[in-house]
């Protein structure tokens, strides 16, 4: 059923490029997958890097600053949660970031870390840490004491429930977190490379709309959606292994 | 099998600012193999008592003996039961079963098997592999006795263990606790705001009073056993019926009180 309402939006696109056409406004579906094709094995001719290239650039940056994000995430809220001080001090510093569009900081970071890779897994991680922290938190305090008492009362030492019980009992939730970090991870990441790259999906989309190919404008837009669907797809996967039946 | 000697137990909790006694030198002695039921109206402390005996919370003064050792935290030689069944859900009704001898290490080629044999004594053979989500609310309470007694506890404590069911299941569960009961014999205490159930499953009832949380009463039940639910149409457990609910009504509490202050109000 899902399938139907994509369907809908191509099938909109089509009969929207045939009404207007010109490929430079709105290129038809078939003239963009034709380019992609094309592109995805060959480098484009202004530059020396293939579609599949730029894709592999940005989902490695994506990964890396995805990785450190959610590990400091993870590890940060799991203290608050279980040290009251820790939280009193850090929470205030949380909801202050956490309107901050992570874009905010692509200059800063530019000036700091230069233009090569770091700034962009920083700015990545960035965006995804205050994401983990709230979603973490939250996840392990809605963990009801009962399921700890019920499980000290079988038998089960404080660190057995902590283990098997508080922390399995958060992981859907967290787990959740993390397709929301992914989300922004991806904002962050077309965004930064739009501003300070020369390879990766972001840089391709801006060099073509600087030569007025929007076939290939889509043709990244197509790209980023479906490795995103792939890795979304992916942590739907590990959450409903962790949480079986829903 | 123990028994539970609760002696001069105090509690007070820092609620807003202010100290509030919840509980007031209470002493009670539950025999081996006995069953007992806590009652009273909301907030007399019994449910305090009952994770006091569990092990979750200290008592300020006074102390739990199980088998003349003082209680210091929870154990596996009290079984808990509470209002809703908390099951893990992530866990199949066979794995959630076998929580406890996982988490102790005490899993033998044997566990497996005693572990669904209990799940057939408790009516849920066929549903080893369902997870909690997928059964009724009946089930799922039967699913955590079996959790429960997979432990070989000693002691069960249950708080309102049937309170969120309805009328129907609720009186299969008892009459499913009785026979457990029967073939068993554990000591029980029952935390219950329902005085008929207290009646029906007892061998004696706890009656306290509200602010501070204080035993008013202990009122044996010399009802015969083994029972079923057709005992609750007899002359006597009628009879017994009323005696629990005049302590219950005459003791003091929160709505009392609350009486009085508006009593006062219309002068």
């Amino acid at each position: 059923m899902g399938l139907v309402g994509v369907l809908c939006i191509i099938v909109g696109w089509w009969l929207a490029a045939l009404v207007i056409s010109d490929n430079v406004i709105l290129p038809s579906p078939v003239a963009t997958a034709r380019t992609l094709l094309h592109y995805l094995t060959r480098p484009y001719p202004a530059r020396g890097e293939t579609l599949l290239g730029d894709t592999a650039m940005s989902l490695a940056r994506i990964l890396a600053g995805f990785a450190w994000g959610a590990l400091v995430g993870v590890v940060l809220g799991a203290l608050m949660s279980a040290l009251r001080p820790l939280r009193l001090i850090v929470d205030p510093l949380i909801e202050l970031g956490r309107p901050l569009p992570p874009l905010a900081f692509i200059p800063l970071l530019i000036v700091w870390f230069g233009i090569g890779e770091l700034p962009k897994v920083v700015l990545i991680g960035l965006g995804v840490i205050p994401i983990m922290v709230v979603s973490v938190v939250a996840a392990l305090d809605a963990v009801p004491e009962e399921y700890i008492e019920a499980a000290r009362s079988l038998g089960a030492s404080p660190r057995y429930a902590l283990l098997h019980v508080r922390v399995r009992a958060a992981l859907p939730g967290v787990i959740t977190g993390l397709r929301l970090a992914m989300g922004i991870s991806w904002t962050s990441i077309v965004a930064v490379e739009m501003i300070a790259a020369t390879n990766g999906l972001g840089y391709v989309i801006l060099e073509a709309s600087n030569y007025l190919v929007t076939t290939l404008i889509f043709s990244g837009i197509v790209l980023i959606a479906a490795v995103a669907l792939i890795l979304d797809g992916l942590l739907r996967l590990v959450r409903r292994l962790a949480a079986p039946m829903g | 099998m123990a028994g539970v000697h609760v002696r001069n137990v105090s509690k007070s909790f820092a609620h807003g600012g202010s100290i509030v006694e919840i509980l007031r030198n209470v002493s009670i002695p539950v025999g081996e193999g006995e069953f007992v039921s806590l009652v009273g109206r909301s907030g007399c402390g019994k449910t305090t008592l009952l994770r006091i005996i569990g092990g979750f919370v200290h008592a300020d003064a006074g102390s739990v003996l199980v088998d003349e050792a003082p209680v210091r935290g929870p154990g596996s030689d009290r079984g808990m039961l509470f209002q809703q069944p908390m099951l893990f859900p992530w866990l199949t009704v066979l794995d959630n079963t076998l929580f406890g001898p996982r988490a102790e290490g005490s899993c033998t080629p044997g566990t497996r098997a005693r572990a669904l044999e209990l799940l057939g004594i408790v009516g849920l053979a066929g549903f080893e592999f369902h997870y909690p989500k997928q059964l009724s609310g009946g089930m799922m309470h039967r699913a955590a006795f079996a959790r429960a007694m997979m432990v070989d506890p000693e002691i069960l404590l249950m708080d309102e263990p049937f309170g969120a069911l309805d009328a129907l299941t609720r009186t299969g569960m008892q009459q499913f606790l009785l026979d457990l009961w029967e073939r068993r014999r554990f000591t029980v205490v029952l935390v219950t705001h329902d005085v008929e159930e207290a009646v029906l499953l007892s061998d004696r009832v706890a009656v306290m009073a509200s602010q501070p949380g204080e035993l008013v009463e202990t009122i044996p039940i010399p009802l015969p056993r083994p029972r079923t639910y057709e005992v609750s149409e007899s002359a006597d457990f009628v009879d017994l019926k009323r005696r629990v609910r005049r302590a219950v009504e005459h003791a003091r509490g929160g709505t009392a009180m609350v009486g009085a202050g508006r009593a006062a109000a219309l002068y």
